[in-house]
């Protein structure tokens, strides 16, 4: 079966689709997140922020599947946070878009949070200095400036949410259909021998992190 | 009346201890030897640090009085800062820069017009010079109507042709503005021409003889017979 032929199988146009409205998701959350999330991290040291940088920077540093783990147990229905939803997150769309929230998270906020300390924060005093509020600083003087790092940042938080697998595994739980992202699926066609349809697959994947790799070095080439 | 200062603050090495009182359309002189705490001054006057302990007034409007937890935020106390380095902000022109701001456009071509940087105003920052640059960063900070200016070294980058020009404007602007404003320069000769009060610090604190020792140093014969040979 030709290229063409694998893509248009329903157990690989699934993934797919399911991968990117999960991205179009997370990337809208690691936008408002990371912005919010990155300035907030520029603020005077609290314990309150220490908490939250530990929190953020987390899944940079502790295994994606032991990540996954806590916040299954976290979010289960059982879980401490779980039994307060209404609906369930765990095994659902909501609970693959989570990991891949949580995945990319940190390569959002802190390259906004980096750039926010350079020559922005000087930038920020004189704009207060002259009258400006903190939001209307924030939207006038530092996003404008810090632009092409929120752009970089984001590029390759999707990078990372695109090839997530270790917490969309506990949280979403590979359900065939519902829950098999593109990444997932690769491991689900190995298994079962697939290793044509895990080469299209793989395929597309690759191309995809291209044009993130691409993005990410044009931003840093105009930034020089 | 005018600025009333008193303030505490311990830094890493010594303490913070300074009071003055500075009138509208006077300048004071902030003097004294790198790290003397100079800018730090500066910065818990227009609330970008807080200082441990004392009063900040300005015309009986109380700034900050840390015994009655009072600090009033950054974006009320009508203060406009120029820094040493050039702050301007780069993805804007420099007619929207000094409008930024502004009470209206026509104060903003105003004080352009008076720096002689009109003719700029279409350019960004970084495609002009640095002299050029410092002009417009004294329109913006004008172009608010501060009722306390503040000035960090704004001189220290720039050639002295440009330099002297620029001390000229102020010391013009001077009465005109009848604000207090407060000038930290490490050049004695400009801080003697413009001030109307010389606070020399050292360590953190009011040094008054600070500043005669050091003119007297730059005068004596045999100073000037080292330079000389030099």
């Amino acid at each position: 079966m030709g290229v063409l032929g694998i893509l248009s199988r329903p157990e690989t146009s699934g993934p797919l689709w399911l991968t990117l409205r999960v991205l179009a998701v997370s990337g809208t959350l690691h936008l408002a997140a990371g912005l919010l999330l990155g300035y907030y991290l520029t603020g005077r040291k609290t314990g309150v922020r220490s908490v939250v940088d530990f929190l953020v920077s987390l899944p940079l540093v502790f295994p994606p599947i032991a990540t996954g783990f806590v916040l299954l147990l976290l979010l289960g229905r059982n879980g401490v946070l779980g039994r307060l939803l209404p609906t369930g997150i765990v095994f659902s769309f909501s609970g693959v878009v989570l990991a891949s929230f949580v995945a990319g998270l940190p390569l959002m906020v802190k390259p906004v949070e980096a750039a926010l300390r350079g020559n922005a924060r000087q930038l920020g005093e004189v704009s207060r200095m002259l009258g400006k509020s903190e939001w209307q600083t924030f939207w006038l003087v530092l996003l404008p400036n810090v632009r092409r790092s929120v752009a970089s940042g984001w590029f390759l938080a999707l990078g990372r949410s695109l090839g997530e697998v270790g917490i969309t595994l506990m949280l979403g739980g590979n359900i065939i259909g519902k829950t098999n992202t593109l990444s997932l699926e690769i491991y689900n066609a190995v298994f079962s021998g697939e290793f044509d349809r895990a080469m299209v697959l793989s395929g597309i994947i690759g191309v995809f992190s291209l044009i993130l790799f691409l993005m990410v070095r044009r931003l840093s080439a105009v930034e020089e | 009346m005018g600025l009333v200062v008193s303030v505490r603050k311990q830094l890493k090495h010594f303490n913070i201890r300074m009071s003055f009182v500075c009138g509208g359309g006077e300048l004071a002189a902030v003097v004294g030897p790198s790290g003397a705490g100079k800018t730090t001054l500066v910065r818990m006057l227009a609330g970008l640090e807080p200082p441990d302990g004392g009063t900040i007034s300005l015309n009986g409007r109380i700034w900050t009085d840390t015994a009655a937890n009072y600090n009033i935020p950054i974006q009320e106390r009508g203060v406009s800062l120029v820094f040493q380095e050039f702050t301007l902000f780069p993805h804007m022109n420099v007619r929207r820069n000094v409008a930024f701001a502004a009470r209206s456009m026509e104060l903003a071509e105003k004080y352009m017009d008076m720096f002689g940087v009109l003719r700029l105003a279409d350019r960004k920052p970084d495609a002009i010079s640095g002299g050029e640059r410092q002009r417009v960063a004294f329109c913006q900070a004008l172009a608010r109507e501060p009722e306390v200016l503040l000035l960090d070294e704004p001189f220290s980058a720039l050639d002295v042709a440009t330099r002297r020009n620029l001390r000229d404007h102020l010391k013009e602007l001077k009465r005109e503005l009848a604000v207090p404003i407060l000038h930290v320069t490490h050049d004695l000769e400009e801080a003697a021409f413009l001030g109307d009060i010389i606070l020399a610090m050292e360590n953190g604190c009011a040094a008054p003889g600070w500043f005669d020792r050091q003119v007297r140093f730059f005068t004596h014969p045999s100073t000037s017979a080292m330079q000389a040979a030099m």
